[in-house]
């Protein structure tokens, strides 16, 4: 069986679980609206002192990002940059884009 | 997957043909010597497509920064940057020293210099520089546009001052190269960060390049290709802002390629010139699939109509029976004065059309070709009145001049021509029959005839008493003296009154033969021109179902041409 985005939100929550200070580094709320095949809503919070995760909306989130599940997946896998998707359009961000930006060290 | 360049030649082969056979009615002569003389270029373009290099050319503006990313891209000052406008009006070519020029490219008058390099890395590509297309003008224009055709890759490069201007997009439009073959640099980006807000930046980065794609779909580019980058940035720093993305491009511009992606990247050129020029065709397709439905539906209302049709000929044909000379000619053609004897004869002398002609071939066809003609002319009369109310609805029904035409010359004098031959080959059939229709028997009962007068004359000239010695002793004796007797009696007056009378019979007589012969004759030319006017009949019956015919088979060779135009546009 192919990736799926899911595998690859486990994947970050695991980079990020083995940063020391990421969440001081970042300090905010990131939210992930997959839409297409494999598709779905997660949250970041790094916030807190260790980073936390789940499903769903989060009501706090600094950043929204939006984007296909397939090129989620292409992105996480190096197999497209994330400045070409947002350049394109297939990557769309809400609100506090910059702090997006330090997000891509843990991908 | 087949060989794209294979497919593309052998449509172009085809559209050459296709325009030499004549298959397209619609298209103008121009149009027709374009498309035959561009699918030549074309096919000889095709040929060095096998050339293993590529030339990108860099587009934009005045100012975008197109020498700054040329540099950018060589890794050193090659090409000249300014403030000041125009500055380039020679085009830039960058090249490694190994790999050739393009192919044809134009030399002497055409502007335009190079920069070789031994990075023997990027071998494949030759970058051009092309001068600010907004800040030349007139035939440098021209020339600069022409200089398009040699380039494989377009880059298109604007700035965030500029991606917004309208000309540019309508130029975009009319340039023929694949769209895949289009890259898009925004150039400047550094212009909308400062060190302190990225965020607002990005926001701006993320607007302006919403835009400009939505301002490239506009002009048919979907999902175009944008690179952020600041070509001046690269000049100082080592390492990028996150988003310049001029190393993502330049990998992607220099990576090497197979000679079959290559390849591809030059036939998908070639090919969207191709359609450019089978545009036409779609012209010419929807022209001629409407033309195609109008005379099928005139074929198939033409055979209702056609019982019409054969009626205004028989009606026309009576009025011409009516008023040629051809029926007298017969006539007086067929009478023979040797036919009659005695008094008869002399009223074929004064018959004022005797024929003195001796009925020979020769004088039979030049008396009856004329009114033959006639007749033939009559036909053609009758075929224009068709041709000329099917010509009337097509136009009516909005169907261009040309095809119309294109109708018409489907039934004109020459390929009518055959109408007259069958109408004289009828004609002479009939007319030219030299055997004459009365004989011998004719001039036996006449001379029969006179005898018998005779014989009264003689009989009544002798008297009754000559008559009965004669028949009571048969006799030379009494045959000498009934003679005698007659020849006396000749000058009495009673033999006078008897020559008198003699006479008027004769005349009467001679008359009345006379007037016979004639019945005769005219009644077996009447009978002759009632066949023949029937045979004429079948004919333009025949004819009629032959128009029928043309029609169903103009139909036939339309399906075929629009298959054939189908086959291309494929
Ligand atoms: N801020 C900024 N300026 C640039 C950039 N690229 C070029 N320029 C400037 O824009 C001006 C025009 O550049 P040039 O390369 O000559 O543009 P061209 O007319 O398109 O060839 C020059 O002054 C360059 O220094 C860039 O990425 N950022
Ligand atoms: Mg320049």
């Amino acid at each position: 069986m192919s990736v799926t985005a899911k595998d690859m939100i486990e994947k970050i929550k695991g980079r990020l679980d083995a940063t020391d200070g990421a969440s001081e580094k970042i300090n905010a709320v990131f939210q992930f609206i997959l839409n297409g095949n494999g598709g779905g809503e997660w949250w970041f919070d790094l916030t807190k002192k260790s980073p936390e995760t789940g499903e769903g909306l989060h009501a706090d989130a600094a950043c929204t990002i939006k984007m296909d599940a397939g090129d989620f997946v292409a992105m996480l896998s190096k197999d497209a940059s994330p400045m070409k998707l947002f350049m394109s359009g297939k990557l769309k961000i809400d609100g506090d884009i910059s702090t997006a930006m330090k997000l891509q060290n843990f991908f | 997957m087949t060989d794209p360049v294979g497919m593309l030649r052998q449509n172009l082969r085809r559209a050459m043909t296709f325009v030499q056979e004549g298959v397209f009615y619609t298209l103008r002569p121009e149009e027709r010597e374009a498309l035959f003389l561009t699918s030549g270029d074309l096919l000889k373009k095709l040929e060095s497509v096998t050339q293993n290099s590529l030339v990108v050319g860099m587009l934009g503006g005045t100012g975008v920064g197109k020498s700054s990313l040329m540099n950018a891209m060589a890794g050193s000052h090659i090409a000249s940057t300014s403030h000041r406008r125009p500055h380039t009006d020679a085009v830039l070519i960058y090249r490694f020293n190994e790999t050739p020029l393009p192919a044809n490219l134009p030399t002497g008058r055409f502007p335009w210099v190079e920069v070789t390099h031994d990075a023997a890395s990027i071998r494949q590509v030759l970058i051009c520089d092309l001068p600010d297309f907004d800040s030349i003008v007139g035939e440098h224009r021209e020339q600069v546009i022409a200089f398009l055709e040699h380039l494989d890759l377009l880059v298109w490069v604007t700035s965030p001052e500029k991606y917004g201007d309208a000309q540019f997009f309508d130029f975009l439009q009319g340039v023929t190269k694949a769209r895949r073959n289009f890259y898009f640099v925004l150039n400047k980006v550094d212009l909308l960060f400062d060190e302190r807000n990225t965020e607002a930046g990005y926001e701006e980065l993320q607007k302006i390049s919403s835009s400009l794609r939505e301002y490239l779909e506009n002009v048919g580019i979907k999902d175009p290709d944008i690179y952020s980058i600041s070509a001046l940035e690269v000049a100082g720093k080592t390492a990028h802002t996150h988003w310049n993305q001029l190393s993502l491009f330049r990998n992607e511009l220099f990576r090497q390629r197979e000679l079959k992606e290559v390849k591809a990247i030059k036939a998908a050129n070639i090919d969207k010139e191709i359609d450019d020029l089978f545009s036409l065709f779609e012209k010419e397709s929807l022209n001629l699939s409407i033309f195609r439905e109008q005379i099928n539906r005139i074929a198939t209302d033409f055979k209702e109509e056609t019982a019409g049709w054969r009626d205004t000929l028989h009606e026309a044909i009576a009025l011409w029976t009516d008023t040629t000379p051809l029926r007298e000619n017969l006539v007086s053609m067929t009478t023979d004065g040797d036919i009659l004897v005695g008094p008869a004869g002399v009223f074929v002398l004064f018959d004022k059309k005797k024929s003195t002609m001796e009925p020979d071939e020769t004088n039979t066809a030049s008396s009856i070709l004329p009114a033959l003609d006639e007749v033939a002319s009559l036909f053609r009369g009758q075929i224009d009145r068709i041709t000329n109310s099917i010509a009337g609805r097509l136009l009516r029904e909005g169907i261009i001049p040309p095809l119309v035409e294109r109708l018409r010359s489907e039934f004109d004098e020459h390929a009518t021509k055959h109408i007259r031959d069958s109408i004289v080959q009828a004609g002479m059939a009939h007319f030219s029959n030299r055997n004459r229709p009365i004989n011998r028997i004719y001039r036996g009962v006449q001379y029969i005839t006179y005898l018998l007068i005779s014989c009264l004359l003689i009989v009544s000239l002798a008297g009754e008493n000559a008559w009965k010695d004669f028949y009571a002793a048969p006799g030379i004796s009494s045959a000498l003296n009934f003679i005698v007797t007659a020849i006396f009696s000749a000058f009495s007056p009673r033999g006078l009154a008897a020559l008198g009378s003699f006479v008027v019979i004769n005349i009467f007589v001679g008359y009345r033969f006379y007037r016979k012969y004639r019945k005769i004759i005219e009644k077996r030319t009447d009978r002759l021109l009632r066949s023949f006017t029937n045979d004429l009949e079948v004919l333009w019956k025949e004819e009629l179902d032959r128009i029928h015919e043309r029609l169903i088979a103009l139909v036939r060779s339309l399906n075929k041409n629009l298959d054939a135009i189908r086959q291309l546009r494929q």
